[in-house]
């Protein structure tokens, strides 16, 4: 996936934290803790990566559920879906 | 940062700091207490794969009043908001709870008090957490277990352990024995299904109700329909996702699966038809543990065939534990697993 790609894919994944958070976020960026969220937690995230299927249409690796610290985690299972 | 309290959001700073502990005065009642503190992660700063936000280590809550006294128990189950799980090492005198940096004193634990109190706060000086050492024995036994319910008290004694697991369908929760035979056998195809599936308001919150299992939705506001529609198809794809990684897990057979049951005629003969429903799905052992009937030894495990064991406790402790009996019962299953 291009730089590019990857960006909009980034915009559409911290539009997501935003729309399932229910709570105002500071601003994003990949190296944003997951936990540093307002009202995140584990099953809110899995909320998260369930919206994210919907909208690219794709099934992520349940492996990498264990390993979700950050946005960029969140991302890269994303773009790792979609190839 | 010096650590100070939000008391119904209005900054409170300690009335004296004397190492470690700090005192601040407080009239009571009051509805929140929150203890704000710089924090750091221990990956971030020193060679360490804790990744956790870590604010400060709470080594002790004490509430006074003139000569009375209350000492708050910091294995109580009530630290949530802010507080990660209880660590309890050996150099260490009792256990403790790292914040995040912004962590809510549970109201529950409040003395019944009214007007001028003292609240004392130890707070531990920098010893690593938890998670910077290698597991504990018991960590690292509980740790090759993955709960099937039938309740979330298999969940509860590897949290007292400081067991992590990633979050999993029934991880807090379960079904009985025939409705958990009856989805594995047909591979929960039915679980996410919106006909199986209804959303109960109950405390403030909506909660997506299933025949095998319910989970929280997130969504504290009354929704009306269009809303609703979102709040259930959303649970749902989380459900989806839920079930792919149990469907994972039990292929991937990398942990013994435990289920408990309060019933007393949970007897072999449904402990070999669970166990069939799984090996169906994938090779992976169970442990199943009820309390013991007459001649089984409490806290042991037997092999009743190749990945089946059945564990003994005298009674069931949840939601306080101690589990002592079920770490007994987890290292003689993995004495008498061969991969063990």
């Amino acid at each position: 996936m291009g730089d590019g790609l990857a960006a909009g894919a980034f915009g559409v994944v911290a539009a997501t934290f935003r729309r399932v958070c229910q709570h105002p976020l500071p601003e994003l960026s990949p190296d944003t803790y997951l936990d540093e969220l307002p009202g995140m937690d584990s099953l809110r995230v899995l909320h998260v990566i369930a919206a994210l299927e919907e909208q690219f249409g794709v099934q992520i690796d349940v492996a990498a559920l264990d390993r979700l610290y950050r946005v960029r985690d969140v991302l890269d299972a994303v773009i790792a879906a979609e190839k | 940062m010096s650590p100070y309290l939000l008391v119904d959001g209005v900054r409170v700073v300690p009335e004296t700091v004397e190492k470690p502990w700090l005192r601040f005065r407080l009239k009571l009642p009051v509805g929140e207490i929150r203890l704000i503190s710089g924090w750091a992660r221990p990956s971030e700063i020193k060679d360490s794969h804790d990744v956790r936000r870590l604010g400060v280590m709470l080594r002790a809550i004490r509430w006074l009043r003139d000569a009375e006294a209350i000492e708050v128990p910091l294995d109580a189950p009530g630290f949530i908001d802010g507080f990660h799980h209880f660590e309890r090492r050996a150099e260490m005198a009792g256990p403790v709870r790292w914040t995040t940096g912004n962590a809510a004193l549970p109201p529950t634990l409040f003395p019944p008090w009214q007007g001028e109190v003292m609240l004392h706060l130890s707070l531990g000086e920098w010893q690593g957490s938890g998670l910077e050492t290698p597991l504990s024995a018991a960590a690292a036994i509980l740790s090759r277990f993955e709960s099937l319910g039938e309740d979330c008290e298999f969940g509860l004694a590897q949290r007292h352990y400081l067991v992590e697991p990633p979050l999993s369908l029934f991880r807090w929760g379960g079904v009985r024995v025939k409705k958990l035979i009856e989805a594995l056998d047909s591979d929960f195809s039915s679980l996410a299904r919106p006909e199986n599936a209804e959303l109960v308001w109950h405390g403030g919150q909506y909660f997506l109700r299933t025949p095998y299992v319910t989970i929280h939705t997130n969504c504290k506001v009354e929704q009306q329909a269009d809303g609703l529609a979102e709040v259930m198809n959303s649970g749902l794809a989380t459900l989806g996702i839920l079930r792919r990684k149990l469907l994972k897990d039990i292929a991937d057979a990398m942990r013994i699966f435990v289920f408990k049951s309060l019933d007393a005629t949970f007897g072999e003969g449904e402990m070999r038809r669970l166990h069939a429903a799984l090996r169906r799905i994938g090779p992976v052992a169970m442990l199943c543990v009820r309390v013991r009937p007459p001649g089984k030894p409490i806290g042991g495990s037997e092999r009743l065939g190749d990945g089946l064991y059945a564990g003994y406790v005298d009674r069931f402790v949840i939601p306080d534990g101690p589990f002592d009996q079920w770490l007994s019962i987890c290292e003689a299953t993995l004495a008498l697993h061969p991969l063990g």
